[in-house]
């Protein structure tokens, strides 16, 4: 049937141009320097990642990132938006040499990109409750207790999935949507419709400025390192960061950029984080 | 949250401060996919062999899969398709391929709508126009496209509302048009307002297309004044 | 190295296939559902009901003008926003959290599609000849049996070709389902993609079940097509005899 001829080649083709996606090479050089195009989430995240009113893109992670590009004289970076998702795409078929957007680290991930071997700060993962509630600490408390949806892809999403990988017997309750609201979902706690959220603590201290909702952070999760993640092919540059990340660690100006950001150095332990006013309980 | 007047003004001004560069990638992808429409339907009319095939292919691609396919295919696959033959245009603008994307896409439907036009003012008009001894070229300027234009502009503005309701997906590939200035809005304060916000993008993409429809609809009251009905 | 892992997207298909009922539940009822108001709209329009006409131009023109998502989110944040002004005035108890996602979902698609088979059947009734009913109306019928029984059968079959189209078009719309809470194909795609960031696999097993989806769908339809004009002509054919 001609028909049926048809769909098999359009199907041939459509694999083709799939298969046909190896990785490119870096763009194209301007003014001698190296043009090193960069990828930012539109889920932006402040005060790690955000824009100001004319788009530009500024927050910790911009601050951390000029501090590298001065370091390293033959390159240019460019920031280029998008959805995070097709981001990753981009940044598999080489359409951008990395990406920037709080990265945690996981095995699978690795293999599928490059990841460096210095984080250039931290996310503290935490499970947010109302303020009179002390049942709620670790992740195993929350099992057969109800989270506010979230987003099927990021971070915070792998660490649950995760967890429920290692405890098949015992898994957390997961609702997933496209894109849910942190401010929506922290009030749905508030509210008492959900026990507890999982979120950055970074992202709840800067909604609740604005909402001042009757909240605490009732446990931290974890202490996840971040990173930038490279093209496969990039390792020569993510080499070069890596050592300028190290130095900028050793130096202090990492931690200088977090007091000015979060107004805690998240390069120290947790103990002192706890103490500084991270504390709960 | 109680959001004040001000408040709805500023997202207001900001949602159309990027207006200009969704028309932008509209007209320019209607012009393209008109190109594309115009070739298409012509091979589908005169049913060229081989490339008939190929185009009914096309046809049936495009309208089967999600267009957000189609994009990420045009923005990942087809720079990597030409690397194999050595031409490199993954350097090009971000707003190339989505309107690349988008005149593909759009071309599809809009070569059906020339297609049923033309098919619609029927043969006898030719063999009329024959007989006053026109050729096949002038048959077609005077005769059969002036019509067809007429048949097809109703479908033709569906169309220009349907590009323009599409290019909201230009954002994710990291064009700032008013849907990525609403997702950045909303990133910048954590999702407070989602329906306000929504409502906002909603009133600027209905109050585009009303201005589009009566576009369309003066054109063909224009157009129309010439045309003298049988009933008449 | 390939960036393509086959086998990683073959190994998947099973799970994301468990989408494919939801997508095909939203696609079947707000397609049924979107008949019906569709219908109703579209006679109120053709018999110009005062106010209702007025207000079914009005939905019909939002509808048409704002992309399907931005409508998903407008009523997915709006319905809690107009349940917490009712709850208070009305003495409701609802709690808009507690609606489950498809519910959302099953009414925007209905409300968003109805506006398209309005207009389908707006223009099929108008093409019905206008004498038919004339002629209805001369054996003694009431405009309800002329409707029923002459004029909506006709237009029906010359409104199914793009009825058929308007519910394709619902199949690839529910890959948007997700801003809604609704787990489908493409939302359990990205679940599965986010833990090794796989995108291009999952989205390449995502588009493929659409295809296929609207393919068979397609093949129904141009059945049902062929039979409903095999009666069409052989009417024409007792007719000329």
């Amino acid at each position: 049937m001609k028909r049926n001829w048809l769909i098999l080649l359009g199907a041939t083709v459509f694999l083709a141009i799939l298969a046909g996606c190896s990785n490119g090479g870096s763009s194209t050089t301007d003014d001698g320097k190296k043009i090193i195009k960069i990828a930012l989430s539109d889920d932006v995240n402040p005060p790690f990642l955000y824009t100001d009113n004319e788009n530009n893109p500024i927050g910790y992670d911009m601050d951390y990132l000029a501090e590298v590009e001065k370091r390293l004289p033959d390159y240019k970076f460019e920031y280029i938006f998008g959805e995070e998702e097709s981001n990753l795409v981009g940044l598999d078929t080489g359409k951008v040499d990395m990406a920037i957007n709080w990265f945690f680290k996981n095995p699978e991930r690795e293999e599928k990109f490059h990841y460096p071997k210095y984080e250039y700060g931290y996310s503290l993962t935490s499970l947010i409750t109302k303020t009179d509630r002390d049942d709620i600490k670790t992740l195993d408390d929350m099992v057969g207790k109800k989270f506010t949806p979230m987003s099927a892809s990021g971070g915070l999403r792998s660490i649950l999935n995760g967890y429920n990988t290692s405890n098949p017997d015992n898994p957390l309750t997961i609702e997933s949507m496209e894109h849910p609201s942190n401010a929506d979902n922290l009030k749905r706690v508030d509210e008492g419709k959900a026990d507890a959220i999982f979120l950055n603590k970074s992202t709840f201290d800067a909604v609740q400025e604005t909402l001042n909702l009757d909240l605490k952070v009732a446990g931290i999760v974890s202490k996840e390192p971040i990173f930038i993640v490279y093209n496969k092919e990039n390792t020569e540059l993510a080499d070069q960061i890596d050592e300028i990340t190290l130095e900028l660690t050793e130096d202090g100006t990492l931690s200088n950029l977090s007091d000015k950001w979060f107004s805690i150095d998240f390069f120290q332990d947790l103990d002192y984080i706890n103490e500084k006013g991270f504390s709960y309980n | 949250m109680s959001p004040s007047l001000q408040n709805w003004i500023d997202i207001f001004v900001r949602v159309l401060d990027k207006l200009p560069l969704t028309l932008l990638m509209m007209v320019l992808s209607l012009f393209f996919a008109l190109l594309i429409g115009l070739g298409i339907a012509i091979i589908r009319i005169q049913k060229y062999r081989y490339l008939y095939g190929i185009a009914t292919l096309y046809l049936s691609f495009t309208r089967s899969t999600p267009l957000l396919v189609q994009l990420f295919l045009v923005y990942f696959g087809l720079p990597q398709l030409l690397l194999i033959i050595n031409v490199d245009i993954n350097h090009w603008d971000r707003l190339v391929f989505a309107i690349m994307a988008f005149s593909f896409h759009t071309g599809a439907f809009l070569s059906e709508v020339i297609r049923s036009a033309y098919l619609a003012v029927g043969k006898d008009q030719f063999e009329a126009a024959y007989s006053v001894g026109m050729s096949y070229s002038q048959a077609l300027r005077r005769i059969i496209l002036p019509q067809a234009f007429l048949i097809s502009l109703p479908n033709l503005g569906n169309n220009i509302i349907e590009l323009l309701k599409d290019t909201s997906l230009a954002f994710t590939i990291g064009i700032i048009d008013i849907m990525g200035q609403v997702r950045i809005i909303l990133g910048n304060n954590h999702g407070i307002g989602m329906f306000q916000i929504y409502v906002v993008i909603s009133l600027v993409y209905w109050a585009t297309c009303i201005i589009i429809e009566s576009l369309v609809g003066y054109a063909e009251k224009v157009f129309r004044k010439g045309h003298v009905g049988l009933s008449k | 190295m390939a960036i393509v892992d086959f086998k990683f997207a073959l190994e998947q298909v099973p799970a994301v296939l468990k989408g494919v009922p939801w997508t095909i539940t939203i696609a079947i009822v707000a397609m049924l559902f979107g008949l019906i108001l569709g219908l109703l709209i579209a006679l109120c329009r053709i018999y110009k009901v005062p106010v209702l006409n007025q207000l079914s131009i009005l939905y019909i023109s939002f509808i048409r003008g704002t992309p399907l998502i931005v409508q998903l989110y407008v009523f997915f944040y709006g319905v809690p926003v107009l349940v917490d002004y009712l709850n208070p005035r009305l003495g409701l108890h609802i709690d808009a959290d507690e609606i489950p996602p498809l519910m959302y979902a099953l009414v925007a698609y209905t409300i968003n599609t109805a506006a398209y088979q309005a207009e389908i059947f707006r223009s099929s009734i108008n093409a019905t000849n206008a004498g038919q009913m004339e002629a209805a109306y001369s054996v003694g019928m009431t405009t309800r049996q002329g409707l029923t029984r002459i004029v909506l059968p006709q237009a029906l079959l010359i409104a199914l070709p793009n009825l058929g189209n308007v519910f394709i078009g619902l199949i690839k719309a529910t890959s948007l389902a997700f801003a809604v809470k609704v787990v489908e194909v493409l939302a359990i795609s990205k679940i599965i993609a986010n833990d090794g960031y796989r995108f291009i696999e999952m989205y390449l097993v995502a588009s493929i079940i659409y295809w296929v989806l609207c393919l068979v769908c397609e093949f129904i339809l141009f059945k049902l097509e062929k039979r409903m004009s095999r009666s069409e002509t052989r009417m024409g054919l007792n007719a000329s005899v």
